[in-house]
């Protein structure tokens, strides 16, 4: 029984890699975002855009395809450095930005929802401590855990079993998309919670086979676990009462009774922690890729620890939920923009210099 | 040695979370809500707990306060008692009739807000007071709360489905289709029992159905697929009493699309039924006398709904549900600017069941 | 005894670069060396100039006795043609010496040569049934602690002319004989080699187990989780040879080691292959939801009885709250204390000889568990949590993993005393990523789950049905 162990990601892999970092906070008030911006029947929206997801992810595909197995950072080596530095440091910023505030947000939720004498130093503390855990390793490293991590996870879809009883399609109305929505800025607003995709331009190359499939499947199981979520929360709750519910996610886990334990949403809320750590860990994860590459002389360990040194200091700058809410819908923004023309401005940096090689040839 | 000093600095950085043990707890384990005369502090608000007694043995206290609104009381009550308050492990909510009348929205949001008390707490009204109920204190039959939601654990099995936690209470009063109920419990002599269902306009409460017309309701809830019919019907000459084990095998509400109103609804259910009691003279295992016995059975139901069903229209208030199935007929539109209460009141509702004997039991 | 030896190694370092040539200067040495060691015995033959050198315990006598009886009629001349036309080794240096004697060979002196008699004596235990593994269906022979004996244990099992051997010496001046065996073809030659390097550069002598020699060769020498599985059985020693593993045995130790190892070959039993796969995927759940138990269990009660009473159903709510209320300290302290108790226990149990051994499993679990119970001092709902998670620690089949994570478990228990659920999720993210990260020879701790191969899912983490077709070549 020999397994061939290289330095690359399985396809397997980078999917769960692409879920854990998708899969974070936005999940608990998901279905009432998507009723707050498509109203009834709201579900469906998010099937649209997870297409657009996806329509991002064949892009960032088309980028590895067209520069034939070249990373992000060999595409760029083009430019000299001093012009990539200032676009690096924005997006390097933003990643990391993005990486806290997920963690900061998910904290103060805890502490609302469940331990509201603590203060938040302690939970940022073991969320980091966890985080220096993980980044201090390679990639390779990173998705070994991630892939037990995923297992630890996965059962808590499985619950949703126990909400079918009360669920019922009349409750669903017959309109689609009715009532007060706000299409656009909810639509972006639910997209961010899909976001994280974008990281995997940094790691597309080092997928072993199928990068597009494995990226589309990633894709596809944080959507489709929305997907359920929603539709059973537009089934389960009526429509006013989702709308007014802060957390529906977390009520329908408290629903959950076995005989032996109830009220199992403060476990399976911890539980979430895990994802919502790994999210954060690829953000940073990111940004260190990207000040390794503007920056080559900093040794990795001091990297990492400057990185969690700013981002445990710029943590204490959003006192409550609000000002963090603030904070991720400008960083969000940034992100979502990110995403979309990274991809496209590598796609034209390689057919420009192809373009220009070939003029090259042909002098 | 990295993990080493990693190590200490966990142990440096975990202060304690605020430790909740649970001998220092009250866990309270069920709320009574009501309207005390008091003006100032117009809600009373009684509380249950268990204790452990000295002897080891387990026993309850109650403390009864009056406040402005339920959480102020809450404070009020952490006063009387050496134990720290939780309310987490609270299981009942009862409601004072009075208090229900006014409007169960508000004291229902106090129970919602709060991240501790979890959406399992079952609701109930009480005939009279609230803290009646609670305040009883029953020789050997230990705590009250464990008894109430027992008895509404077992309602719900026994098919009454009268189970109503705040969930589903706040869905069906947010969901404009229908209208939520709730049970009732008296204090009889030593005893507390189940009553009649409260019947919910909104969040108000209007009218208790006893549990005899209650039985027709639940004919035609939906979520009832079985059940005991029990009823005197005229056969030939006398009345006799028939009891039966019924089936639902086909419950359908249905509301065809007509644009002009008043609109029209009709329930057709089917029952499946076995004799289980029949005081009546003839062979019940004859087909001929079953036949006929399904006829009676079916021509009472249709009666007996429609006569229901018209006190429910009467009342405005739609536990079945059908403003639903109406819902469903409409472009949002419409059904936005429907008065829903009054074309309720204004349909023409059939009922149409179809009794079918199984069987007569093991006896012929 | 041991002074004694340390000494004359030392001795022999110096001595180490003298040309020895011949046999003379080598008794020299050797006379003069080996003067301190009161155990050694000579024979002489002053007629023939032979001296015979031999420690009497460990040469089998009746050979040697035969040997003395061909050489007492020899004459001087024949004595040299009789020596070159028997099988004696010649050695030509001072080390080889040292090795012979020390493993029991008789070193014969002429003039001019040393020659080895190599009449060892097997002895030793014999094989017993092994105390620490035992297994319902199958073979029930174990290891002893002659390498030889060892040795012939696998290779009747693996009869197969690819299994090789290297034999080497570890330490610096006691020299240990390690064997390290492999499947050719099979096994890879990197680990082998990698072994190999690892155990050459070994300088500490006082190794006297496989277990503390394995410690000396992992990668990660703090983690709590074992790297190398050791093992008493050579029935799992020949399946692991097959499996491509490289496998080693080292001298006066019963126990074998085998690497790369994953966690989930902890969590295998010889058993397993005997049941029938249906049976046998039933058990090994039962072993995953074991260390699920032993790791958890206790750390939940504290959790839920502290941080979490929302948690804890109706029904078992009176009981709880009567039996904590007799209890004076808080939950975390009162299952530290049980759980240090069974600790305690179980040590004591493990070091007392066995006849006063036995006495200690009644009073532990019944008498203290009852009275501490009766005086207040724990609660019986904890003294179940405890015995379950306790036996469930007993189900892991290999020792060394248990002891793990048993430790592990006192983490737990800790940090959920601080934390509660979210403590008890903070601990298995530091335990994933801990185990996530584990190496051995290149190969991951948590294979194959992280990276995943499926299709080995059906060999460690449950037992699928045995395919009819050959799968090994």
């Amino acid at each position: 029984m020999i397994m061939q162990m290289k330095e690359k990601l399985s396809p397997f892999q980078a999917s769960i890699l692409i879920y854990l970092i998708q899969s974070g906070v936005t999940l608990f008030s998901l279905p009432r975002l998507v009723a707050e911006a498509f109203g009834t029947n709201g579900w469906i929206g998010l099937i649209i855009i997870s297409f657009i997801v996806n329509i991002n992810l064949v892009l960032i595909w088309f980028v590895f395809k067209v520069s034939k197995g070249k990373s992000m950072f060999e595409i760029i080596s083009i430019f000299p450095k001093w012009i990539t530095l200032p676009f690096s440091l924005f997006i390097a910023v933003v990643w990391m930005l993005l990486g806290i505030m997920v963690m900061v947000k998910f904290s103060m939720i805890l502490k609302v929802l469940f331990y509201n004498n603590v203060s938040l130093i302690y939970f940022l503390s073991m969320g980091y401590i966890l985080t220096y855990l993980l980044l201090k390793k390679d990639l390779y490293q990173i998705a070994k855990s991630t892939v037990v991590l995923f297992y630890f996870t996965i059962w808590t879809v499985f619950l949703l079993a126990f909400h079918l009883p009360e669920f019922s399609f009349t409750r669903l109305t017959p309109f689609i998309f009715k009532g007060e929505t706000d299409m656009w800025k909810g639509g972006l607003s639910i997209f961010t919670a899909l976001l994280g995709y974008e990281l995997s331009i940094l790691f597309v190359h080092m997928i072993e086979r199928k990068p597009l499939r494995s990226l589309l499947v990633g894709n596809s199981i944080t959507s489709v676990i929305y997907l359920g979520v929603t539709f059973v929360s537009f089934g389960f709750f009526s429509f006013e009462q989702l709308l007014r519910e802060m957390y529906p996610v977390v009520t329908l886990l408290g629903y959950i009774s076995f005989p032996i334990l109830e009220r199992v949403e403060n476990f399976t809320f911890s539980v979430f922690g895990l994802k919502v750590l790994m999210t954060t860990v690829m953000y940073l994860w990111g940004t260190k890729e990207l000040i390794q590459y503007q920056f080559k002389r900093i040794k990795s360990n001091f990297l990492v620890m400057g990185i969690l040194i700013v981002g445990f200091s710029v943590s204490f700058i959003p006192k409550v939920i609000k000002d963090v809410d603030q904070w991720l819908t400008y960083i969000t923004y940034s992100a979502t923009s990110i995403a979309f023309l990274l991809p496209i401005f590598l796609l034209l940096t390689i057919l420009s210099s192809k373009i220009l090689n070939r003029k090259a040839a042909n002098e | 040695m990295n993990k080493f000093i990693l190590i200490i600095f966990i142990f440096l950085v975990t202060g304690c979370a605020e430790q909740r043990i649970i001998d220092d707890l009250a866990l309270i384990n069920a709320v009574g809500y009501d309207l005390s005369d008091n003006e100032k502090n117009p809600l009373k608000l009684t509380v249950t707990f268990p204790i452990v007694t000295k002897d080891g043995k387990y026993d309850r206290k109650t403390i009864m306060v009056e406040g402005k609104t339920s959480k102020e009381a809450r404070e009020q009550v952490r006063f009387k008692t050496n134990y720290k308050l939780e309310s987490g492990q609270v299981r009942v909510s009862l409601f004072g009739q009075e208090l229900a009348r006014e409007g169960l929205l508000p004291n229902l949001h106090s129970l919602v807000r709060d991240p501790s008390i979890g959406t399992r707490v079952k609701l109930a009204l009480a005939e009279d007071e609230a803290s009646d109920v609670l305040l009883l204190q029953i020789k050997n039959e230990g705590q009250n709360a464990t008894y109430l939601e027992q008895f509404l654990t077992k309602l719900n099995r026994e098919n009454f489905r009268t189970n109503y936690n705040i969930y589903q209470f706040l869905r069906d009063y947010y969901d404009e289709g229908i209208d939520p109920i709730l049970p009732v419990f008296k204090v009889e002599k030593n005893n507390i029992a189940y009553n009649g269902i409260g019947l919910f306009h909104e969040d108000k409460l209007i009218e208790i159905l006893k549990p005899s017309e209650a039985v027709y309701l639940f004919l035609f809830r939906e979520e009832m697929r079985q059940g005991v019919f029990v009823e005197q019907i005229d056969v030939g000459e006398e009345e006799a009493s028939i009891m039966l084990n019924y089936e639902i095998k086909n419950h359908h509400i249905e509301v065809p699309s007509t644009p002009n109103k008043p609109k029209e609804a009709s329930i057709y259910i089917e029952l499946i039924g076995d004799v289980v009691e029949y005081t009546g003279k003839e062979d019940v295992s004859d087909s001929k006398i079953q036949r006929k016995i399904e006829t009676i059975i079916t021509k009472k139901i249709n009666h007996e709904g429609k006569k229901l069903i018209g006190k429910l229209q009467e009342l405005q208030v739609d536990p079945l549900g059908i403003n639903r199935y109406v819902r469903n007929t409409m472009k949002y539109n419409e059904w936005k600017a429907l008065n829903k209460y009054q074309s309720y009141q204004d349909m023409n509702i059939n009922v149409e069941a179809n009794v079918i004997l199984n069987s007569s039991g093991k006896w012929k | 005894m041991r002074k004694d030896r340390n000494r004359f190694f030392k001795d022999i370092k110096q001595q180490i670069e003298q040309p020895n040539t011949a046999g003379e200067s080598i008794l020299q040495l050797f006379i003069s060396n080996f003067n301190i060691s009161s155990d050694l015995s000579v024979t002489e033959f002053p007629h023939l100039t032979v001296k015979i050198y031999y420690f009497s315990y460990l040469i089998n006598k009746d050979h040697y006795e035969q040997f003395l009886t061909n050489i007492r009629n020899i004459t001087k001349e024949e004595l040299q043609s009789f020596l070159n036309h028997s099988e004696f080794n010649v050695l030509s240096d001072m080390n080889s010496v040292e090795d012979a004697i020390l493993s029991g060979s008789g070193i014969l002196f002429t003039e001019k040569q040393a020659y080895e008699l190599p009449f060892k004596e097997g002895m030793g235990r014999s094989i017993t049934p092994s105390e620490t593994e035992t297994v319902i269906l199958g073979a029930h022979d174990s290891f002893v602690e002659s390498i030889d004996v060892n040795l012939s244990l696998i290779r009747k099992r693996v009869m197969s002319s690819q299994l090789k051997t290297i034999k080497l010496h570890v330490g610096n001046k006691a020299k240990r004989t390690v064997y390290l065996l492999y499947i050719e073809g099979v096994a890879s030659k990197k680990d082998i080699e990698e072994i190999k390097k690892r155990i050459l550069s070994i300088k500490n002598d006082a190794i006297v187990d496989t277990n503390m020699l394995v410690q000396f060769i992992d990668e990660h020498p703090n983690s709590p989780f074992p790297q190398f599985y050791t093992t008493e059985r050579p029935d799992v020693i020949s399946y692991k040879l097959f499996d491509g593993k490289v496998v080693g045995l080292m001298d006066n130790s019963p126990f074998a080691f085998c690497t790369p190892v994953s966690f989930f070959d902890f969590m295998e039993s010889m058993d397993d292959f005997g049941q029938r796969w249906i049976v046998s995927t039933f058990i090994k759940v039962t072993r995953y939801i074991a260390i699920l138990v032993t790791l958890l269990f206790t750390a939940l009660y504290v959790a839920v009885t502290t941080y979490h009473y929302e948690m804890i159903p109706q029904a078992l709510l009176p009981t709880l709250l009567e039996s904590r209320s007799k209890v004076p300290f808080p939950p975390v302290i009162e299952a530290l204390f049980l759980e240090f108790l069974l600790e305690l226990l179980r040590e004591a149990g493990a070091r007392l000889p066995t006849k006063v051994g036995q006495t200690i499993g009644i009073v532990g679990g019944i008498v203290i568990g009852q009275a501490a119970v009766q005086a207040g001092i724990t609660s019986n709902i904890l003294i179940i949590v405890v015995a379950a998670s306790a036996i469930a620690s007993f189900v892991v089949p290999s020792y060394l993993l248990s002891a793990s994570i048993r430790i592990v478990r006192f983490g737990f228990i800790i940090i959920s005393g601080f934390w509660g659920n979210l403590g008890i999720i903070f601990g298995m993210g530091i335990l994933i990523i801990h185990l996530s990260s584990l190496t051995n020879l290149n190969s991951p701790y948590l294979l194959p789950t992280s990276p995943m191969f499926p299709k080995f899912f059906k060999y460690s983490l449950i037992r699928g049905p045995f395919k009819k077709k050959a799968e090994r070549g």
